[in-house]
C-alpha cells in the first residue's frame, strides 16, 4: 500500500525534473539538428546496464538479499550456530511484553521529531542567509557544508564525546564564566540533546539543496512584491516558502528516513544511557543480533522499524498535498 | 555498511575454509586468536610439537580478536571448524548448550593428562556433564587499590566488606567530593555483590535448573540496597557520574588516570591495562577479599581465561589430543608457550615456569592469582551470568536508580521479573 502511494507522489516530483531534462535535450536538439541520438541512447541500452552490472549485483547480492532474508529470519529462531526453527510469530509477540522495545521506539520518535524541525530550520536559515550576494560567499558555503562531510565518522563522535564529558570542552569553557560543570551525557534530557546536536550540525546537504531552490525562485517575483511595498519577512513567507515546498518535502523524507536509522552517535557518545534514554531503536536492533545472538528477534525488530518508517513517509506524503506545491498547480487542496 | 561487511566475512570465511578442507586430509588443524606474541609463541610450540612427532604436520590458523568469533562461527556452522581450536568461556552457551557441540574430552583422558587440571576448573568447561573445553589458565575478579590515593587517605585495605563503607567517608573527607575509594560498573557491581551473597547465603545467582534467578524478593533487594548503600557513603561514584563521562573503557577516563578512583574490583588478567595507564608514580597493589565469618565460599567469579576445544566433526581426535597435552603438559610445549596464555592452568607447567623464574611473583595478575587459588570456591558460576543482556540489565536498573527514576524496590521486582525473561530465552 504504501509503495503505491510513494510512486504516486513522486510523480509528481519526477514531472518537474523531467521537465529539466527535456528542456535540455531540446536544446541540445535544436543545436545538432538531430533526433538520432535519443535514439541511440535505447539502442545502448544493454551496454548501459553492463557498465551498471556492478552496482546491480552489489545491491542484490548486499542489499536485496539480506533485506529479504531477514523477514525470513524473523520469523525463526536464529542463533547463528543451530539452524533456524521456524516459530511463526513468537518474535513479534515477544515484542509486545518487552519493556526495552517500547523505551527504544519512543526515544527514536523523540529523537526524530526533535532533530528534523531544527535541522530543516537551521538549514533553510542559513541557505537563506549564504544566498545574498555577500563578499567571501563561496568560502562560508564551503565552511558550512564541511560538518556533513565529517558529519557521520566514528572519529567526530569521539571528539563530541570529548567536548560534552563532564571534565570536557564545553565545561571547561562554561566554568570561565564561573558556571558550575554540568553532566552533559549523564543526564537523560542533556543526553538527548547532546546527541541531537551532532545530527543538526551536520545541516550541509540540506542546506546546499536548499540553497540551489533559493536560487531558482525568480527574481521578477520579489521585484512584483517589492513594488507592492512587501517586506523581507513577508517576501520570505509568502514567495519564498510556498515555491521551495516540494523541496522541503524533498529533504524533509530524506533526513527522517536517515535519522530513523542513526547509530554512530548514540553508539559512541553515550553507549545509548544513561538508563537507555539515548538507545535508539538501530542500537537495539545491532544489539540484539550482534551482542546477544538472537538474529530472529533482531530481524523482527528491524522489520517493526522499517514498517514503523514507511507508515510514518505514508502520512507524511498524505500529508504533502496540503503543503507542498508544484509548479503548474493551482496550489494547495 | 554493516549487513555489507558481515556478509563479506562470511563470504571470505567460508571460502577460506573450503581451501583449508580440501588442502590436504592428513593435516591437522589448529586455530586461535591473539596478539603477535602468542602467534609466534603457539607457532614455536607446534614447531616442537612436529619434530617430536614428524609424521604429523599441522595448519595453523590464527588471526586476531577482532572478527575471529564470526569466523570460527561460520565455520562450526558449515562444520568446516578446526581440530583443535582455542574457545572462549563465555560462547559455550552458543555452540554447546546440551555439550554436543565439541568433542568430550574425558574420553582422550588416557592421552591428555587431566590430572594436571584443578577439578573446579575442569567443571567450569563441562557443559551438561560433557568436558567440552579445557581450561589454559584461569582467572577471578578480586581488589586491586592505588596504592598512593589509599596511603594519602591514610586507609589500610579493607579487609571486610564493611570496611568499604567506612572507607567512602573518609576519602570524601581527607581528599575531596571526587575521590571514591572504588569504581564499578554494573558488571563488576553485579559480581561483586553477587560474591557478597554467595557468601552470607551460599547460593549462586542463577539456577540453571529452574532457568531462573536462584534469589528471593528480600534477598533480591539487598542485591540492590548494598549498591545503593554503596553510593550514598561514597564508596563508588554513581552511574550518574560515571556516564557523565561519555560511553568510553574506563581505564580511558581522565578520573581513573588521575587516581580519582583508588579502586577496582576487576579481572585478574585483566589488570595491567588499568595499571599502565594510572598516571606515574601512582601504581595499583593487590587488596585483600573480603571474608564473612563462616563462609565456606568466597563466591568468585572464577572462570576460564580461555580453553581448548577439540572440533565436533574432527576425524583424527586423537591426534588433536596429543598436540594439546604436549603444549599444555610437556617441558617442550609449555615452554615455548610461556605466559602467551597467561599463568598456566597446568600444574606440571606452573611448576617449572615459576623455577625457570618465566612466573614473576611480583606481576600484579600473578599475585592476584596466587590469591584466588587460596580462596574457597566450592560453587561454579554460570555461564548464563555473563549473559549480556542479563548484565545490560543490571546496569540499566541500577542507571535508572542512580536517576531517581525507580525505587531500590521497584529495581529488585524489574530485575527478577525482566531477568527471568531473559534467563528463560537465553535457555530456551
Amino acid at each position: 500500500m504504501p509503495i503505491i502511494f510513494l510512486k504516486k507522489h513522486f510523480k509528481k516530483m519526477i514531472k518537474v525534473i523531467e521537465k529539466m531534462k527535456y528542456l535540455h535535450y531540446y536544446r541540445k536538439c535544436n543545436l545538432n539538428n538531430n533526433k538520432i541520438e535519443l535514439i541511440d541512447m535505447y539502442e545502448n541500452r544493454r551496454l548501459g546496464l553492463a557498465y551498471i552490472s556492478p552496482y546491480i549485483i552489489g545491491l542484490l547480492v548486499f542489499t536485496a538479499f539480506p533485506f529479504l532474508s531477514s523477514l525470513i529470519i524473523s520469523f525463526t529462531d536464529y542463533d547463528l550456530i543451530n539452524p533456524p526453527e521456524y516459530i511463526g510469530l513468537d518474535n513479534y509477540r515477544y515484542m509486545l511484553d518487552d519493556d526495552t522495545f517500547y523505551k527504544s521506539m519512543g526515544v527514536t520518535f523523540a529523537y526524530v521529531f526533535l532533530t528534523i524541525p531544527l535541522k530543516l530550520a537551521f538549514a533553510l536559515f542559513i541557505a537563506f542567509v549564504l544566498n545574498f550576494k555577500l563578499r567571501g560567499i563561496k568560502f562560508f558555503r564551503t565552511a558550512y557544508y564541511i560538518p556533513s562531510i565529517l558529519g557521520s565518522s566514528v572519529a567526530i563522535a569521539v571528539l563530541w564525546r570529548a567536548i560534552f564529558s563532564l571534565d570536557g570542552l564545553l565545561n571547561s569553557f562554561i566554568g570561565v564564566f564561573g558556571v558550575e560543570p554540568i553532566s552533559w551525557l549523564g543526564e537523560p534530557v542533556f543526553a538527548m540533546f547532546s546527541v541531537t546536536l551532532l545530527r543538526v550540525w551536520q545541516f550541509g546537504s540540506a542546506m546546499v539543496i536548499f540553497l540551489a531552490a533559493l536560487q531558482s525562485v525568480p527574481q521578477s517575483q520579489y521585484e512584483a512584491a517589492m513594488i507592492d511595498g512587501a517586506s523581507k519577512w513577508q517576501m520570505f513567507t509568502k514567495i519564498t516558502v510556498p515555491l521551495i515546498t516540494p523541496v522541503i518535502f524533498f529533504n524533509f523524507i530524506m533526513q527522517t528516513t536517515q535519522a530513523f536509522q542513526e547509530f554512530t552517535a548514540p553508539y559512541v557518545i553515550t553507549g545509548g544511557g544513561p538508563a537507555k534514554s539515548t538507545y535508539l531503536f538501530s542500537l537495539y536492533i545491532y544489539e540484539t543480533a550482534f551482542k546477544y545472538f538472537d538474529l530472529g528477534y533482531g530481524s523482527a525488530l528491524a522489520w517493526v522499524l522499517f514498517v514503523a518508517v514507511a507508515i510514518f513517509t505514508a502520512i507524511s506524503f498524505k500529508s504533502s498535498k496540503y503543503w507542498v506545491f508544484y509548479s503548474g498547480d493551482k496550489g494547495g487542496k | 555498511m554493516k549487513i555489507k561487511t558481515i556478509a563479506m566475512l562470511v563470504g571470505l570465511a567460508s571460502a577460506g575454509s573450503m581451501v583449508s578442507t580440501h588442502a590436504n586430509a592428513e593435516d591437522l588443524r589448529m586455530s586461535w586468536w591473539g596478539g603477535n606474541s602468542r602467534h609466534a609463541a603457539t607457532n614455536a610450540a607446534v614447531k616442537e610439537f612436529e619434530k617430536v612427532n614428524p609424521n604429523i604436520s599441522v595448519k595453523t590458523e590464527y588471526t586476531g580478536w577482532g572478527g575471529h568469533l564470526e569466523r570460527l562461527t561460520t565455520q562450526i556452522a558449515g562444520n568446516t571448524e578446526p581440530d583443535l581450536m582455542q574457545t572462549n568461556w563465555n560462547w559455550m552457551p552458543i555452540f554447546s548448550r546440551r555439550g554436543d557441540g565439541f568433542k568430550d574430552l574425558r574420553d582422550y583422558s588416557d592421552i591428555l593428562d587431566l590430572s594436571q587440571f584443578d577439578e573446579a576448573a575442569l567443571a567450569a568447561g563441562t557443559n551438561n556433564g560433557k568436558l567440552n573445553g579445557i581450561p589454559i589458565s584461569m582467572a577471578a575478579r578480586i581488589f586491586y587499590f592505588n596504592k598512593d590515593i589509599w596511603d594519602k587517605a591514610g586507609l589500610p585495605y579493607p579487609v571486610t566488606w564493611d570496611d568499604f563503607m567506612k572507607a567512602g567517608p573518609v576519602f570524601k573527607q581527607k581528599l575531596g567530593e571526587k575521590f571514591y575509594p572504588l569504581v564499578l560498573e554494573g558488571r563488576d557491581v553485579i559480581a561483586m555483590n553477587r560474591s557478597y551473597m554467595v557468601q552470607k547465603y551460599g547460593i549462586p545467582m542463577i539456577d540453571e535448573e529452574k532457568k531462573k534467578i536462584a534469589y528471593s524478593d528480600e534477598q533480591m533487594l539487598e542485591f540492590f540496597k548494598l549498591y545503593e548503600d554503596m553510593v550514598k557513603n561514597h564508596v563508588a561514584p554513581s552511574s550518574k557520574y560515571i556516564a557523565g563521562f561519555g560511553a568510553a573503557n574506563l581505564y580511558e577516563h581522565k578520573p581513573w588516570i588521575n587516581g580519582e578512583w583508588a579502586g577496582l574490583y576487576m579481572w585478574n588478567s585483566a589488570i595491567n591495562k588499568y595499571n599502565d595507564n594510572l598516571k606515574p608514580p601512582m601504581s595499583l597493589e593487590l587488596g585483600f577479599y573480603p571474608q564473612m565469618k563462616g563462609a565456606t565460599d568466597a563466591g568468585l567469579f572464577y572462570k576460564p581465561a580461555q580453553m581448548f576445544s577439540i572440533g565436533k566433526n574432527s576425524d583424527q581426535p586423537e591426534v588433536a589430543a596429543k598436540l594439546l597435552n604436549f603444549i599444555l603438559n610437556e617441558p617442550a610445549g609449555y615452554k615455548a608457550m610461556g605466559l602467551a596464555r597467561g599463568v598456566p592452568l597446568s600444574l606440571a607447567a606452573r611448576r617449572a615456569l615459576m623455577l625457570d623464574g618465566t612466573i614473576k611473583e611480583s606481576d600484579l595478575s600473578v599475585a592476584g592469582l596466587a590469591q584466588i587459588n587460596d580462596l574457597p570456591k566450592q560453587l561454579q558460576t554460570s555461564a548464563y551470568f555473563e549473559n549480556p543482556q542479563f548484565v545490560s540489565l543490571f546496569q540499566e536498573l541500577i542507571e535508572k536508580m542512580d536517576q531517581g527514576q525507580i525505587t531500590v524496590e521497584e529495581a529488585a521486582e524489574d530485575f527478577i521479573k525482566q531477568g527471568n525473561r531473559i534467563l528463560r530465552r537465553a535457555m530456551r
